[in-house]
């Protein structure tokens, strides 16, 4: 006994379309008419091949999905046995319609979802079944599950941004307190022990001392680098439809999330800080993840946006038993919605022990007109508990910035002119 | 207008994207564009089945009682395409040929093509959603197929007009027999579809 299990089914129309014709052609052969008798001929004929071709045994078509030239766009490269005559496809991803499609076998076929969205996410399901013999014979149903890609976060252009109060080391583009190389003007000087001829400013000497009894230098600031440290708030995401909020409906393609803006905002502002030569960590306040050591360098940078594509909401929060630790002198980046108190409260912490704190707000721009009396209620409530938080991040003195504003940039460089180091 | 009111009567129009800043947006997903040159969208095909019943049932249709079943069969088709319609096209054609006797050899022709092509399309529209897309290689494959039984029919029709030219057939005619033969495979092929069939 033939153990296979059965692959390929014959639908009822065959047998329909058989008798059907059968009867026909006895009814034209039995009362002398041939034209009647030539009407069945070819339901008989059509329906007689489909089932002396019926395999019920035979290979289902497969597929493979893979990576496209983007991470919204998907190849699906068919394996169809020849008996299939067309392969019916239902591609699906997450936060999209499902499309169906009707195949012949064919070896790709390029899927684009266009999506606002990053971070790990499905690429692209595909359901298919086989269909032979003109309509009327179907195969099981093959599932290939969809693959998982990173999309990675799309940077925004930041021009200027803050830079903590203490800098450190030698190198970087920042001028330091301290006499040394490389900075702008700190002073002119007599010259002294020490003092290389190179420094020495003809003009001034000139001036100050015709007859070149003493001559006169140039000096220097130092170059510093800042360190910074951005936390990402990875424990929520949340569009801007609040009715989202609660996970049952997905929230649209087109939208970005919280969480969205929040790996496009560390990743803006860590390229930033490393094109102006600074160490810049990142760390996850959301799940207990390998924090990536402050780094500088276009390699950096690119780890770290691979860092942030892989960030997202991991299970049941977990409470921090301790704050993350900081680079003395760093500054502090915390990214997130201020939903609940606890990266408000962390902030506060960083910044009464001394760093230079800068809040970047990610939570999006709401769209609450369609809202019921009790949802605006709900929101009512969750924004004044929220926006006391805020205040109080402000009040003491922690920096503010609405990542989801056009202002965003604006802010950063007014907080740059206003604690530009000395 | 009070405020209250205001908002009901805002609130009885429906939420469309743009209408209104911050309303809800109707299109709760977005769309997978799936890039397949020349396809043809599927209501196209699920409206073909239905078109070709009219059209092939307008050739005999003359009574309004053959009208109405043949609109039953196109919505039937436009619904639920599948082996009734083609069967229920071909038992109306049939009534209406059988007092008739030769409709003419062009029209048999015709009418014989008519039958398969519904009965083809029907199998296609059967496995194609309403908004899915359909690849012009498959429709290029649905009208290869249809070619060999099509072939076969036509020379019937040819042979039994040349036989009989519409004539009532007197039995133990050549073309008496030749129509019992056929009538003998489709027996066939009926006890075998009947049959068990064993597992390979």
């Amino acid at each position: 006994m033939n153990e296979r299990p059965r692959t390929w089914w014959l639908g009822p129309a065959v047998a329909l379309q058989l008798g059907g014709g059968v009867l026909v052609l006895l009814a034209g052969v039995l009362a002398g008419r041939p034209a009647v008798a030539l009407l069945g001929v070819p339901l008989v004929l059509a329906a007689g091949y489909a089932q002396l071709s019926d395999d019920p045994y035979g290979p289902v078509p497969d597929a493979r999905v893979e990576l496209g030239s983007d991470p919204w766009t998907a190849r699906v490269l068919l394996d169809a046995p020849a008996r299939s005559t067309w392969v019916r496809m239902r591609l699906s991803r997450s936060g999209h319609v499902p499309r169906e499609v009707l195949l012949a076998p064919r070896a790709e076929l390029e899927v684009t979802a266009r999506s606002v969205r990053t971070g790990p996410q499905e690429l692209l399901a595909v359901d298919l079944q086989g269909v032979g013999s003109g309509g009327a014979a179907t195969s099981e149903v093959v599932r290939v599950p969809g693959r998982v890609v990173a999309v990675p976060p799309r940077a925004r252009r930041v021009v200027d941004v803050p830079v903590p109060r203490r800098l450190r080391g030698h190198t970087g583009q920042h001028d330091s307190r301290r006499p040394g190389e490389g900075g702008s003007l700190r002073d002119l000087n007599p010259m002294g022990p020490g003092d290389t001829l190179r420094r020495v400013d003809w003009k001034v000497t000139a001036r100050q001392s015709p007859d070149l009894e003493q001559l006169w230098v140039r000096r220097s600031f130092a170059l510093a680098e800042a360190h910074v440290v951005v936390m990402v708030d990875s424990r929520d995401e949340v569009g801007p439809d609040p009715r989202t909020w609660s996970g049952i409906t997905a929230v649209h393609p087109d939208e970005p999330t919280s969480l969205d803006l929040a790996r496009q905002a560390a990743d803006s502002l860590t390229r930033a800080y490393l094109a102006a030569g600074d160490r810049v960590g990142v760390e996850d306040l959301g799940a207990l993840r390998h924090p990536m050591r402050p780094g500088s360098g276009r390699r950096h940078a690119d780890r770290v946006r691979r860092w942030l594509s892989l960030v997202r909401p991991f299970g049941a929060p977990r409470e921090l038993v301790r704050a993350p630790r900081v680079p003395s002198g760093a500054l502090v980046v915390v990214t997130s919605t201020f939903l609940d108190s606890e990266a408000a409260d962390l902030a506060l912490l960083w910044r009464r022990i001394g760093h230079r704190v800068l809040a970047v707000d990610v939570l999006p721009t709401l769209r609450t007109a369609h809202l019921s009396a009790r949802e605006r209620l709900a929101l009512r409530l969750v924004r004044i508990e929220r926006t006391d938080r805020l205040a109080a991040l402000e009040a003491a003195d922690v920096e503010l910035v609405r990542w989801a504003d056009a202002s965003a940039d604006a802010v950063l460089r007014r907080l740059t002119v206003r604690r530009r180091p000395r | 207008m009070s405020g209250g009111v205001a908002e009901r009567a805002r609130g009885a129009w429906p939420a469309r994207r743009g209408w209104r800043r911050g309303a809800a947006r109707d299109d709760a997903a977005g769309r997978l564009v799936v890039t397949l040159p020349g396809a043809v969208p599927g209501w196209v095909v699920r409206l073909v089945p239905p078109l070709l019943v009219l059209a092939v049932g307008a050739t005999v249709a003359s009574e309004s009682l053959a009208w109405a079943v043949l609109l039953g069969l196109a919505a039937l088709a436009t619904l639920r395409p599948g082996g009734l319609v083609p069967v229920g096209l071909t038992a109306v054609l049939a009534v209406r040929l059988m007092p008739v006797g030769d409709p003419g050899l062009v029209l048999l022709a015709g009418l014989v093509l008519g039958v398969h092509l519904v009965a083809a399309s029907a199998g296609l529209a059967r496995h194609v959603a309403w908004r899915a897309l359909v690849d012009p290689a498959a429709l290029g494959r649905a009208a290869a197929d249809l070619v060999p039984v099509q072939v076969v029919s036509q020379a019937l029709v040819l042979v039994a007009a040349l036989l009989v030219r519409g004539a009532h057939v007197p039995s133990g005619s050549l073309m008496s027999l030749a129509l019992r033969a056929v009538a003998v495979v489709a027996l066939v092929g009926v006890l075998r579809a009947v049959s068990p069939r064993r597992r390979r």
